[in-house]
């Protein structure tokens, strides 16, 4: 067998597990990791859409150009949920809103075959501020458990570091791709960073339902 | 290839050290957080402590106001209702050419009734309270149980007054009377000392007995009237310690932090 479909079976598996960690827990779970878990689900499938649709068409795009504003919705409703201001959920919403109709345009009028790589870093950017945003927010109003073991710290430092893990891959991705250079060891990094990514999503899940579990079997939030 | 290695190794450090300048990011963040945590969790232990001690403020304030209500009562109205019936009964006795010993004795019981009630008037009045002195008050204590001959007590003391508010006086008072009766009823103890130090800006008390001792660290866990005496030390901003093993006596050590200009 060969090792890059190793090694997507080892991805698709870690996002599977992330997802059947959210789906047996999914009555004891707040509105956030409710999300998460169909998150989880839904990007299983794109994937493995994907992965087929690379081995037969020899191209994934559009399912990524499918994935992307989706993407975008399932975060920015998660951090919608997360954020305890008034004002940050509106700021959210709206900024959320007109990078998806922006993501749309780009979309629209890019290329049929080549992937939607502003758009992800635009995300990106935009989920790195919430993520950092989300940070200011634990500070200014600590919880009183241990930060480890709060499912929210988990999803927040994932976000952190697969959003600007993959802004800075897909900024310097275009000059790998038009110089024509071998960069198959340069995905390598994009495949850790993903496995990184849905392992710490997955153990945020966890975290959650064993603090959930923990506190009497209530929920807390 | 040299090329592309070169540029994949740069690209690859930079994303590495970019990973790893976030990484010490939320490792200072998680620093910067459990700091955080705990002056918030300092704060709201203040705060609560604050708004318990208001709370046993407002529960003493109350109590006051009924104990002196009480004291008026029985000053005012029972009392004077005695004295006069006292009075008709020497009128009578006084007017009888011959009156019965049994006359006699209930004009005497009614003596000793009037003089108890006006001993627990002044005991229930606000004036008691305002001017609680733990130091006499406890030798007062100390005193009527050597009377009553159920244990031998003896009392030291460095200090004839402490540096603390009438109020926390009182509540310390309760404390080290709980602890005496703990030592008499439960301990079964037949012999007490009972100290007072005043020295190094704090106030240390300490009460020890003779008598069965028990498993401190099982009874201050689950025993109401200990953990009752430890949260009112703790609202004082003291410490209560027991020292104690079966058969082998008490200890009972109190110390309380007090203003140095105070002293």
């Amino acid at each position: 067998m060969e090792f890059s479909i190793i090694r997507n079976i080892i991805y698709l598996a870690i996002i599977l597990i992330s997802c059947v960690i959210g789906l047996c827990n999914f009555k004891l779970s707040n509105k956030v990791f409710k999300l998460l878990t169909c998150f989880s689900g839904y990007t299983f499938i794109s994937e493995t859409i994907a992965q087929v649709s690379s081995h037969v068409n020899k191209t994934n795009a559009f399912v990524h150009k499918i994935y992307l504003p989706v993407h975008l919705i399932f975060f920015c409703s998660i951090y919608y949920y997360l954020f305890q201001a008034k004002s940050w959920k509106i700021r959210a919403t709206i900024s959320s809103a007109i990078l998806f109709v922006l993501i749309v345009i780009y979309e629209k009028y890019q290329e049929k075959l080549v992937l939607p790589a502003y758009g992800i870093m635009l995300e990106g950017i935009l989920l790195v501020v919430f993520s950092i945003l989300y940070f200011f927010q634990l500070i200014k109003n600590p919880i009183e458990g241990k930060l480890t073991s709060l499912g929210e710290f988990w999803l927040n430092s994932s976000v952190l570091f697969y959003f600007s893990g993959t802004f800075l891959f897909w900024a310097t991705f275009n000059y790998f791709y038009f110089n024509k250079l071998s960069f198959m060891p340069y995905m390598m990094i994009l495949w850790v960073l993903n496995i990184i990514h849905y392992s710490i999503l997955g153990l945020s899940l966890l975290m959650h339902v064993r603090g959930n579990l923990s506190s009497h079997g209530k929920i807390k939030r | 290839m040299v090329k592309l290695n070169g540029e994949f190794f740069i690209i690859f450090l930079s994303l590495t050290i970019f990973l790893m300048v976030l990484g010490l990011g939320i490792s200072l963040f998680v620093v910067y957080y459990h700091k955080k945590r705990t002056e918030y969790a300092q704060e709201k232990q203040a705060m609560q402590n604050t708004f318990q001690r208001e709370m046993l403020k407002t529960q003493l304030e109350t109590q006051e106001y009924a104990f002196h209500q009480i004291s008026e009562e029985l000053h005012d109205n029972v009392g004077q209702l005695l004295s006069t019936t006292k009075m008709l009964i020497g009128i009578t006795e006084r007017n009888l050419p011959q009156p019965p010993d049994s006359l006699k004795t209930a004009s005497e019981t009614l003596g000793k009734a009037i003089q108890d009630l006006r001993s627990l008037s002044k005991s229930l009045s606000n004036e008691w309270l305002h001017q609680f002195n733990i130091v006499d008050n406890l030798r007062a204590e100390l005193e009527r149980l050597n009377t009553a001959r159920q244990v031998l007590v003896s009392f030291t003391t460095n200090s004839k007054t402490l540096p603390l508010e009438p109020q926390q006086q009182v509540m310390l008072f309760r404390v080290m009377q709980e602890a005496l009766q703990n030592s008499i009823k439960h301990a079964e103890a037949s012999a007490i000392g009972v100290t007072i130090q005043l020295a190094d800006g704090s106030v240390f008390l300490c009460l020890a007995d003779n008598g069965t001792g028990f498993n401190a660290e099982l009874a201050t866990k689950n025993g109401l009237g200990l953990m009752n005496m430890k949260h009112r030390v703790k609202l004082l901003g003291g410490n209560i310690v027991w020292v104690s093993n079966i058969n082998n006596g008490t200890k009972v050590e109190i110390r309380l932090p007090v203003q140095k200009a105070e002293l």
